[in-house]
C-alpha cells in the first residue's frame, strides 16, 4: 500500500469530505459553542457572559435529572439491545422461509416517523388505558400494573425498551453485513476440523465481528444521546421534567424557553460526554485486541 | 488480475450459497422461531393498521375496540391533503444527488484513512475521531448556523440547500461504517492487485468497492432512510411548498392545538409502505454481496 | 499533481453547481405560477417578483403562519387571503406555514439574517424581542390612515401589541379562554355549574365519586394551562407584575399561594384526570367531547369542533369559577389579544410593497374579513355586526352571548403574554407541577421567582 499513499493522493482523497464536513459541521458546532458563553435569546445581540452558564449549568438540578435519565437509557440499550439485535442477526442470517421479508419486517419499527413510535407507545405504555396495564389489570395481576410513563421513576426504563424496538432492527441489519463478510471458507475449514456450532460462534463469529460490534456501540453511544422524538411525545419530559433526558431538557431551554444561549451550554456538555463515552469505549476495546 | 475477474463473477457465489446452507435439522425451528421474532416486534406496527381505520375519537377513547365498520375517511384525508406525486419527487431528486455524492467522497476518505499509510499516524487517527464526531451532534445546534451558510451562499430555497447539510450529516455514519469494515478486511486482495499493477482509481472502482458491496448496500439504504425521515433540516430549510419533501407531510394534521391522529397515522402508513418495498427490494445487495469467494484469491 | 488538483476543483465545482442548478430548476418550476391568474393561495414563488419593469405593477406579499397546512389548519386565514387576492389581483401572496414550534424557530432564524417574510404570525415575547432590534413595521401609521379600523379592535388589544412608541403589530385573533362545560353530566348528578370556586369544589367531589372527570387536562401539553392563568387574574396579577418585575414583589406571595393551594386542593379530590401527566391537550378534548368529562380548559378555537361533536347541543362556556378570597375584581373575562400578526421592516424599502401591505391589513380587520371569520366560528378581533344563527351554531351563539355580556372587565393580557418566553414557560410548568402532584404549591412559585430573577 505504501506506494500509493503519495502525499497528494491522501490529500485528494479526503479533501471533499473534509471541505463539507468543516463547512457544514465543524463551523456551526464553534459557531455554537461561542454561542453557550453568551446570553443569546435567538433574536437581536448576543452578550458574551463568559462561563456563565456553564455555572448555571452545573447547579441545576434539573440538568443532572437529564443525565441520570439518559445513562439509564444507555444502560438498557446496552443489556438488551446489543444482544437482542446480535441474536436476531444470527437468527436473521439462517436460512428461514421467506426471510427477505422477514428481515424487512424486522426493519420496520426503525423506518416509521418518530412521532408515530411515540403515539403506539403511549398507547402500551399508560397506566391508565395503555395495553400493558389494561392486560395485566385483566389478568388480577395488580401488582404489575405500574406506572411506565408519567410517574417518577419508571419512564427513562421504559423509554429504554421503546428505543431497543425502535433499534433492533437497523443493528441486526449492521451485525448481519458483518456476518455476511466473515469468509465462508473459514467455517468450512473449521467444521472439517470438527468444531461444533457454538464453538464456531464463539471463536470465529464473534472475533470476527469485533469491529461491527465496535459500530453498533457507537451507535447505541450516539444514538441514546441524541434520543429526544420519543421522550417528546411519550412524557414530553414531564411530569415537570422528571422525564427530561439532554437532548429534550436542551431543547426545551434553546426554543422553548428562548434560552439560546444557555441551551448550547448544555447542548456542548452533551456532546463532549458523547464524545469521552465513545472515545474512552474504543479506546478500551482497542486494548482488549491487542491483548 | 485474472484471480481478481473470478472473484466478482456469479458462479462462484452460488457455489459457496450452495454449501451454506446444507445443514437442513432445524428449519423448521428456527422458522417458527423467527416468524415469532417478527411478530412481536410488528404487534404495535399491526395495531397501527387496525387504528388507521378508525376515527379520531375511537382511536383516543377506545383504543382496543375493534373498528366497527373499516372506514377508509383517514386514507382519503391523507390522499387529499398530501401531494404524494410532489413529495416523491423531491425526495427522490434530493436523495438520489446526495447519495451519489457521499458516498463516492465518504468511500474516498475512508479508504484513506482506513488502508493508505499516512506519513503520522497520529495525524489520521486525528482526522478520523474529526469525521466520527458528528455523531454526537444532535442535529439541532446545527439549524442556526447552517441556516445563515444557506442565505450566505445564496442558495435558500434550492435542492442545494438540503443536499449540502444532509451530504455532511452523513459523513460520520458513512465513514464508520466503512472504516470499521475496511479494518476488519483482510488486505491480501489489494495487496494482490497493487502487485499487479493497479493505479488506485482502479483499485477502488475495481476491487475495492466490489468487495464491500454488503457494507456499500447497508451505507446506501441507511442514508436513503435518513432522508426519507430527516426532519429539522427540512422544516428549516424549506418555505417554498414547491420544495417540500416527504418528512414534512406529516406537520400538514398539526394545527396550532389541534392533531389529526387518524390522518398522521393514514398518511404514515402511505409513506411506510414504500419504504419497506425499498428495503425488501436493496436489502438483497447487502445479502448477494461477496461472500467467502471473495478472499480466495 | 495538476490533474489531481482539478479533479478536486471539479468536485468542488460540482457541488456548488448543485446550488446553480438547484436554483434554475426551482425558477422554472415556478415561472408559470407567477403569470398565470393564481386562484391558489398556496402556489407558491419566488420572493422576487422580477416584474419590476412592467406597467401593470405586480407585487408579491410573503406570508408566514404558524400551521403547515393553512387551509384546513386555519381556513379562516386561508378565507381571507382568498377574498382579497379577488379584490386585488395585482397582489400575489406567497403563503408559507410550518407547525407552531418550527415557524417560531424559523422566524428567529430569519430575523438574525434579515430575511423575515413581510407579514407573519408570531408569539408576543418573541415579537417584541423583534421589535426591540428594530425588525418590525410600525403600524401606528397605518392606524392612523384608518381610523375606522383603530376604532373597531377593542382598544386594550391594540395596546398589548406597543413597546417603545411603537405598533409592532396587531392581533390575529382574540384570545377568549375559560372553561367549556358539558351541561349534561351536571344535571345527571344533581349538580349546579359552579361560578365559585366552592361550587366546583363540592362538583369535584361528586364527580369523583361517580369517576367523571372534573376538568379534563392534558399535561404533556404544558402551554394549557388557560383557565388557571384566567385565575390568577382574579388574585390581583395585573396589580402585582410590575412590582414583580421590578424586583419588589414576588410570585411567591400570599394571594399566588392561595390560588395555589387550591390547585392542589383540587387534585387532592380527584378534579383531573388520573393519567393527566401522559395526557396531551388533545386528548382532553377528546375526553370531554366523547363526554367523558364535565369540564375543559381550552378556549373558543374548539368551538367548531365541539359544534360538530356529539355533546354539542348540551355545552356551555364560561368564564372559570370567582373566588371569595381572590384579590381585585372578580368578574374578568379573558378574552384578550391572541399572538400578533406582524409586518417586517423592510417592506418599506418598497414603495409598492408596503402598499400592498397596508391594503392586506386594511382588508384582514375591515368587515368581509370579520365575515369570513364569522364563517368560520373563530372568536372576534373587530365588532363585527352581522348575525349568528342560534339554531344552526348554537355553541358560537353561547361564545358570542358571554362576550357581550354587561359587567365583566377584561385583562390587558393573558398573563403569560407579558412574560418573557422562559419565565412564561416555568409559569405554566409550576401549574401542572401543582397539578401533576410533584410540587407543593410554596415550591412551584418558587421556581417561577428563581427564573424572575434570572
Amino acid at each position: 500500500m505504501i506506494w500509493l499513499s503519495k502525499r497528494r493522493y491522501i490529500l485528494g482523497m479526503l479533501l471533499p469530505t473534509l471541505l463539507v464536513y468543516l463547512v457544514y459541521i465543524i463551523l456551526p458546532v464553534i459557531v455554537s459553542f461561542y454561542y453557550s458563553f453568551t446570553t443569546y435569546t435567538g433574536i437581536g445581540a448576543a452578550e458574551f457572559v463568559g462561563l456563565k452558564n456553564y455555572v448555571t449549568l452545573w447547579q441545576d438540578s434539573l440538568f443532572w435529572i437529564s443525565l441520570k435519565n439518559t445513562f439509564i437509557i444507555l444502560v438498557v440499550s446496552i443489556m438488551f439491545l446489543l444482544p437482542g439485535a446480535f441474536l436476531l442477526a444470527l437468527l436473521l442470517n439462517l436460512k428461514i422461509k421467506s426471510g427477505n421479508a422477514i428481515k424487512a419486517l424486522n426493519f420496520a419499527p426503525s423506518i416509521i416517523a418518530p412521532i408515530l413510535v411515540g403515539l403506539i407507545w403511549v398507547f402500551i405504555l399508560d397506566p391508565q388505558m395503555g395495553l400493558i396495564n389494561v392486560f395485566a389489570k385483566s389478568l388480577g395481576l395488580n401488582q404489575l400494573a405500574l406506572q411506565w410513563i408519567g410517574g417518577k421513576t419508571l419512564t427513562p426504563y421504559s423509554i429504554g425498551v421503546v428505543f431497543t424496538w425502535q433499534m433492533i432492527g437497523f443493528l441486526a441489519t449492521v451485525f448481519l453485513a458483518g456476518l455476511k463478510m466473515i469468509p465462508r471458507d473459514v467455517y468450512e475449514s473449521s467444521s472439517i476440523d470438527g468444531a461444533g456450532k457454538l464453538q464456531q460462534l464463539l471463536s470465529i463469529t464473534i472475533p470476527m465481528l469485533n469491529e461491527t460490534v465496535k459500530i453498533n456501540v457507537v451507535l447505541i453511544i450516539t444514538g441514546v444521546f441524541k434520543i429526544f422524538e420519543t421522550v417528546l411525545l411519550l412524557t414530553n419530559g414531564g411530569p415537570n421534567h422528571l422525564s427530561e433526558v439532554l437532548v429534550t431538557y436542551m431543547y426545551n431551554v434553546t426554543f422553548t424557553s428562548g434560552e439560546y444561549g444557555y441551551g448550547m451550554s448544555i447542548a456542548t456538555v452533551t456532546f463532549l460526554l458523547t464524545m469521552v463515552f465513545s472515545l474512552v469505549y474504543m479506546g478500551l476495546s482497542k486494548k482488549n485486541i491487542e491483548e | 488480475m485474472s484471480d481478481l475477474a473470478k472473484i466478482s463473477s456469479g458462479p462462484v457465489i452460488k457455489r459457496v450459497k450452495g454449501k451454506q446452507h446444507t445443514l437442513s435439522e432445524g428449519r423448521g425451528g428456527r422458522t417458527v422461531l423467527a416468524y415469532i421474532v417478527t411478530l412481536c416486534i410488528l404487534l404495535p406496527l399491526l395495531w397501527m393498521v387496525l387504528l388507521s381505520f378508525k376515527s379520531n375519537s375511537d382511536i383516543l377513547n377506545n383504543p382496543f375496540s375493534f373498528p366497527k365498520t373499516i372506514s377508509f375517511g383517514n386514507y382519503a384525508r391523507a390522499l387529499e391533503t398530501l401531494n404524494l406525486g410532489l413529495l416523491y419527487k423531491n425526495t427522490f431528486v434530493i436523495a438520489a444527488i446526495t447519495i451519489v455524492i457521499e458516498i463516492m467522497i465518504t468511500f474516498m476518505s475512508s479508504y484513506a484513512l482506513a488502508r493508505m499509510v499516512f506519513r503520522s499516524e497520529r495525524l489520521k487517527r486525528c482526522v478520523t475521531a474529526l469525521l466520527l464526531m458528528g455523531l454526537a451532534i444532535p442535529a439541532f445546534i446545527l439549524l442556526f448556523p447552517v441556516y445563515r451558510l444557506t442565505i450566505f451562499f445564496g442558495i435558500s430555497n434550492t435542492y442545494a440547500s438540503l443536499v449540502i447539510p444532509y451530504i455532511a450529516t452523513s459523513i460520520s455514519f458513512n465513514t464508520l461504517l466503512f472504516t470499521g469494515f475496511l479494518r476488519g478486511f483482510p488486505k491480501e486482495v489489494e495487496e494482490a492487485a497493487v502487485i499487479d499493477g493497479c493505479g488506485l482509481f482502479t483499485l477502488g472502482r475495481a476491487v475495492v468497492f466490489p468487495i464491500i458491496m454488503p457494507v456499500v448496500a447497508t451505507v446506501f439504504i441507511f442514508n436513503v432512510l435518513y432522508i426519507w425521515n430527516e426532519f429539522p433540516f427540512a422544516v428549516t430549510l424549506i418555505s417554498n411548498e414547491a420544495m417540500t419533501t416527504l418528512s414534512l407531510g406529516i406537520s400538514q394534521f398539526k394545527g396550532r392545538f389541534n392533531i389529526d391522529y387518524g390522518g398522521i397515522i393514514a398518511a404514515s402508513i402511505l409513506l411506510i409502505i414504500p419504504q419497506l418495498a425499498f428495503f425488501v427490494f436493496f436489502q438483497r445487495f447487502i445479502i448477494e454481496g461477496m461472500t467467502a469467494g471473495a478472499v480466495k484469491g | 499533481m495538476k490533474r489531481k488538483l482539478s479533479i478536486i476543483l471539479i468536485v468542488c465545482f460540482v457541488i456548488l453547481g448543485l446550488a446553480a442548478c438547484g436554483k434554475n430548476g426551482n425558477a422554472g418550476e415556478t415561472a408559470p405560477a407567477k403569470t398565470a391568474g393564481n386562484s391558489d393561495g398556496t402556489d407558491a414563488a419566488n420572493k422576487s417578483t422580477g416584474n419590476d419593469g412592467n406597467a401593470q405593477k405586480a407585487v408579491t406579499l410573503s406570508i408566514a403562519m404558524h400551521v403547515a397546512n393553512v387551509k384546513d389548519q386555519e381556513p379562516y386565514m386561508y378565507g381571507i387571503i382568498q377574498k382579497f387576492q379577488e379584490k386585488y389581483p395585482n397582489i400575489k401572496i406567497d403563503l408559507q406555514g410550518a407547525d407552531t414550534q418550527e415557524h417560531v424557530k424559523k422566524m428567529k432564524m430569519m430575523a438574525q439574517s434579515y430575511t423575515l417574510p413581510d407579514i407573519f404570525w408570531m408569539l408576543p415575547a418573541p415579537a417584541k424581542e423583534m421589535n426591540k432590534a428594530g425588525l418590525l413595521l410600525d403600524l401606528n401609521e397605518f392606524l392612523q390612515d384608518n381610523p375606522e379600523i383603530a376604532a373597531s379592535i377593542d382598544s386594550k388589544m391594540v395596546n398589548a401589541y406597543q413597546d417603545g412608541g411603537k405598533q409592532f403589530g396587531l392581533p390575529y385573533q382574540a384570545l377568549v379562554t375559560g372553561l367549556w362545560y358539558n351541561k349534561a353530566l351536571f344535571d345527571q348528578y344533581g349538580l349546579k355549574v359552579p361560578e365559585t370556586y366552592d361550587e366546583l369544589l363540592a362538583a369535584a367531589k361528586v364527580f369523583k365519586k361517580n369517576n367523571v372527570v372534573t376538568i379534563a387536562k392534558g399535561a404533556k401539553d404544558t402551554f394549557s394551562t388557560w383557565a388557571f392563568l384566567g385565575m390568577l387574574t382574579r388574585y390581583g396579577f395585573f396589580d402585582k407584575i410590575d412590582k414583580i418585575q421590578a424586583g419588589t414583589e414576588k410570585f411567591e406571595n400570599p394571594d399566588f399561594l392561595k390560588l395555589f393551594n387550591k390547585i392542589d386542593e383540587l387534585r387532592i379530590n380527584g378534579a383531573f384526570p388520573d393519567n393527566v401527566t401522559t395526557l396531551s391537550y388533545f386528548q382532553a378534548v377528546e375526553m370531554f367531547t366523547a363526554g367523558k368529562a364535565a369540564m375543559l380548559d381550552a378556549g373558543v378555537w374548539e368551538t367548531k369542533k365541539i359544534e360538530s361533536s356529539p355533546i354539542a347541543k348540551t355545552v356551555g362556556f364560561s368564564w372559570g369559577p370567582t373566588f371569595a378570597d381572590g384579590a381585585g375584581n372578580q368578574k374578568i373575562a379573558m378574552a384578550v389579544a391572541a399572538a400578533p400578526l406582524v409586518a417586517s421592516e423592510k417592506v418599506k424599502e418598497d414603495a409598492a410593497k408596503y402598499d400592498a401591505v397596508t391594503k392586506f391589513f386594511g382588508f384582514f380587520y375591515s368587515q368581509d374579513g370579520a365575515a369570513v371569520m364569522a364563517e368560520n366560528e373563530a372568536p372576534p378581533v373587530v365588532k363585527y355586526t352581522g348575525n349568528v344563527d342560534k339554531e344552526k351554531y348554537p355553541v358560537y351563539a353561547d361564545v358570542i352571548s358571554k362576550l357581550n355580556e354587561p359587567g365583566w372587565d377584561r385583562p390587558a393580557a393573558q398573563p403569560d403574554l407579558v412574560l418573557s418566553e422562559a419565565v412564561a414557560n416555568q409559569l405554566n410548568d409550576s401549574i401542572y407541577g401543582v397539578i401533576n402532584g410533584i410540587y407543593k404549591p410554596a415550591e412551584a412559585l418558587k421556581l417561577i421567582d428563581s427564573k424572575v430573577s434570572k
